[in-house]
């Protein structure tokens, strides 16, 4: 790659660093498939009631008993009427503290609209009981921060996950998916909501953040710790992409079927994540005139798809094919087939027999020819195996 | 068990239960680059006109309160563009066929969990698919075990895909062996018992980790036998770490290793990874008794997630390529001259994604060089959902710069534009259409189409 296209996409790159930094806020953001967006078109200064005496149950009092995330649990005019004498301000009596109703409702004249605009806070989709949690003494402010500082409240004031792990580690209360997410009738979470879909994000306190390429990136983990990836996705999910017959359109990018050789080279264990090489790969490759062992009349006669024959194949030296091959072997299996190895690296081979096994082997043939000789029979006869110390 | 399945579903009784159907129709029409009998600048197109079918059937709670169920996948396709008398000279293609991907009763409670039938298998040794049962229990102090046990689902086999079989063989040798091909292989397609074996720590503290045995028998002799070790460590926002290694035990060697730590912070997270990748060949090819080496690879990547729509992610990655060689050969030490392919590759990359209200979008821009040659890819996907989501139109627009290391042909600018409307038909169904189009130094024009019709519907 030429050293001018090397620079410019290392500025790209720091570029979007820099945009990101320079986009960079102090708070959180939280789910929209936990928390739907919210419009709060209402004025008002928690700092300033906490400071005025009040406290959270004085305006939020139905949280005491309440047992559900469905419940709003948010102050209405009866309960701003135990302070705010709205009557006398409606009769345009001046009153402390100001009750008129643009105190809350910002430019809302009722001589002129008949309602003030709506305020619309959907639940949580979230199994939730505050009354569970205040019989327990969890303070208020141990999920919803500290409100000393905060105007008006919003999802920023809801908590997130990690704030939850902080108790439900497992041992002072249950870390299960399903105490607080609901679940579908699989025992799998729900995942799909009108207001969005649930996907581990950001800070995600069991490090399962699915950012962007999870699709490239989630295999160790899927590999390691399944049981967990089960507890959202069922196996159709799974197989959408491990399918290794339709081209998956999200992962695969555009002229993929051009293109991919350079990325199976370099990263062959992904391709085998889906696909078998000696069914999809091999296949294919023979289908399209590329693979050695096809049938003759799909073989081509004027493609060579190596370098130089002499270099790829008579004379030893760095380019030689079994370079390649130690390295990454499934490069060839993707293509050819035992046959052509054979030809070659079989005792029976009348071309030439080249040792392709590794330093030691030998010492090694008893144990694995006990265990299974079948491979050992492809190239060797039963005599050689007993002259080589093998039976 | 259609007429059990269709029993409990209208039946009056007063029950739990809940039936869920799935199904996903995908046409797919384009064409494949060939050169068979063609000039390496004039390469023939073949026609792909496939069309798959999956259909799922699952149940739930099939005893109220109890949770049994059963959960099934079958895919049926075929390939208009593929003559059958052309499949029938190529091993492992296929131009119409039936696979059942899955179908398994289970049942689950209080840390018992059993399955029986055909099953998908992970760990960090492989991926596999068995018919048979398996059996997993964890008592509350976080002790526990599994044991399965069946017979491995090939390729061969009935309602079967090859997607799982140990790779290094051919399918089947049916064809061969018809031929009277010398040294056809009539074991291929014998039945394979596989069994396994774990111990199970989960959540002590935070950690889990297993220890389990792995066996494959095709015709009495061992096809595979793998160990594997795996633990992970996760308590909250911090530090979380998660390995696996896979041993070889009938190569005696370290076939695989998997490690992960990643520390995830507020706005940021930071994570790397070290692997060692060998492929899982069958002791029955000759392939897996060659000399060849692991690939080892390392990542680096850091996400940074502020507040807002946007989020942003640069990553780092590393190969190594081992060379391992009969040291008996001439070649071994000629390899060590200079002039040979790099061992190596370098690369990394970077992308942004935004999510804003109903739209969405996001760059990505990746590089690598060494081993295999040099890619340059930039991806550029938006989207925005129309009408509550109800109709969807997503772009992508692909440009790639590549520059194959073996294969002198495939070199130069491939550029490639994706549309795809979808629109819910109801909130069970929906229906999508996919158009590509590619313009490439090989076929300068290039256009695929795809359909797809999903179902997910409680019954």
């Amino acid at each position: 790659m030429e050293r001018r296209s090397r620079t410019a996409l290392g500025l790209v790159a720091l570029s979007l660093l820099v945009a990101g930094l320079a986009w960079a806020a102090t708070a959180r953001e939280r789910s929209l498939a936990v928390y739907p967006a919210q419009h709060i078109p209402l004025k008002f200064d928690h700092a300033q009631h906490l400071a005025g005496g009040a406290e959270c149950v004085t305006c939020h009092e139905g949280v005491t008993s309440s047992d559900s995330a469905k419940e709003r649990n948010l102050p209405g005019h009866a309960e701003c009427e135990t302070c705010h004498d709205l009557e006398a301000a409606r009769k345009g009596a001046k009153t402390d503290p100001p009750s008129g109703c643009n105190t809350c409702h910002p430019g809302f004249d009722p001589t002129v609209r008949v309602a003030p605009a709506k305020v619309d806070v959907p639940p949580a989709n979230l199994r939730f009981s505050h009354e569970v949690h205040v019989a327990k003494k969890v303070e208020c402010t141990a999920c919803h921060g500290s409100m000393t500082d905060v105007k008006l409240a919003t999802r920023q004031q809801l908590p997130k996950m990690a704030s939850c792990f902080e108790c439900h580690d497992g041992n002072v209360a249950t870390k299960q998916c399903k105490s607080c997410h609901p679940a579908e009738p699989s025992g799998r979470l729900q995942l799909s909501f009108p207001s969005g879909v649930l996907r581990p994000m950001q800070g995600n306190p069991l490090g399962l953040d699915h950012g962007p390429r999870y699709e490239f990136t989630h295999g160790n983990r899927a590999s390691v710790d399944r049981q967990t990836c089960m507890s959202c996705h069922a196996e159709s999910y799974c197989q959408s992409c491990h399918d290794a017959l339709q081209k998956p359109l999200p992962v695969h990018p555009n002229d993929y079927l051009t293109l991919h050789p350079v990325q199976a080279r370099q990263d062959s264990a992904r391709c085998s994540s889906c696909h078998r090489t000696q069914s999809f790969c091999a296949s294919c490759h023979e289908r399209t005139g590329v693979g050695m062992d096809a049938d003759r009349s799909l073989r081509s006669r004027n493609v060579k798809v190596h370098p130089d024959y002499t270099a790829w194949v008579e004379t030893p030296g760095p380019q030689h094919h079994g370079v390649v091959a130690s390295r990454d072997i499934q490069q060839c299996v993707s293509c050819h087939r035992e046959e052509s190895c054979m030809s070659c690296h079989s005792e029976r081979s009348v071309r030439r027999q080249v040792n392709p096994h590794p330093d030691g082997f030998a010492a090694a043939c008893k144990r694995v020819a006990a265990a299974n000789d079948r491979a050992c029979l492809k190239c060797h006869t039963e005599e050689s195996l007993v002259g080589k110390g093998c039976r | 068990m259609v007429g059990a399945l269709t029993a409990l579903v209208v039946s009056d009784t007063a029950s739990a239960s809940a039936f869920q159907l799935e199904a996903r129709t995908e046409a797919q029409i384009y064409q494949i680059r060939a050169w068979r009998d063609a000039s390496p600048g004039e390469p023939v197109l073949l026609p792909r006109r496939r069309i798959v079918q999956y259909l799922g059937l699952n149940g739930y709670e099939l005893v109220t309160g109890q949770d049994v169920g059963f959960e099934s996948s079958l895919r049926v396709f075929a390939d208009f563009g593929l003559p059958r008398g052309e499949a029938a000279k190529i091993d492992g293609l296929r131009s119409e066929d039936a696979d059942l991907l899955y179908a398994f009763v289970r049942y689950g409670g209080n840390g018992f969990e059993g399955r029986l039938g055909r099953q998908l298998y992970v760990d960090t040794a492989d991926i596999l698919a068995f018919d048979g049962l398996r059996v997993r229990y964890v008592s509350p102090l976080g002790l526990g075990a599994e044991v399965y046990g069946g017979l491995w689902v090939k390729g061969a086999g009935f309602l079967a895909s090859s997607v799982y079989q140990p790779d290094g063989t051919r399918e089947s040798d049916a064809r061969r062996l018809e031929q009277g091909v010398a040294g056809a292989d009539p074991t291929l397609t014998a039945l394979e018992p596989v069994y396994g074996a774990k111990l199970l720590l989960e959540d002590l503290k935070g950690i889990s980790a297993s220890l389990g045995y792995r066996r494959s028998l095709v015709e009495g002799k061992t096809d595979l036998e793998r160990a594997t070790l795996e633990a992970r460590y996760g308590r909250g926002l911090g530090l979380s770490a998660l390995a696996g290694v896979d041993f070889d035990m009938l190569g005696r060697r370290l076939a695989q290793a998997r490690a992960q730590v990643r520390w995830d912070g507020e706005q940021l997270a930071v994570s790397g990874e070290a692997m060692r990748l060998s492929p899982v060949f069958s002791a029955d090819s000759i392939w897996y008794w060659f000399a060849f080496a692991p690939r080892d690879e390392a990542r680096v990547r850091v996400d940074f997630f502020p507040r807002g729509p946007l989020r942003y992610y640069v990553q780092g990655v590393g190969s190594l390529y081992h060379t391992e060689l009969n040291s008996t050969l001439a070649l071994a030490e000629a390899a060590k001259e200079p002039g040979g392919p790099p061992s190596q590759t370098v690369g990394g990359s970077a992308g942004a994604a935004l999510r804003w209200g109903r739209f969405r979008s996001g760059l990505d821009l990746s590089y690598r060089q060494g081993f295999g040659g040099t890619q340059l890819w930039a991806d550029l996907t938006a989207g925005y959902g129309f009408g509550q989501g109800r109709f969807t139109l997503d772009g992508r627009l692909s440009a790639a710069h590549i520059d194959d290391g073996f294969n002198p042909l495939l070199a130069g600018n491939f550029l490639g534009a994706q549309l795809w409307a979808s629109q819910a038909l109801s909130r069970a169904a929906r229906l999508s259409l996919v158009l590509e189009q590619n313009v490439n130094p090989f076929t300068r024009w290039d256009s695929k189409v795809f359909f797809l019709f999903d179902l997910k519907a409680s019954l």
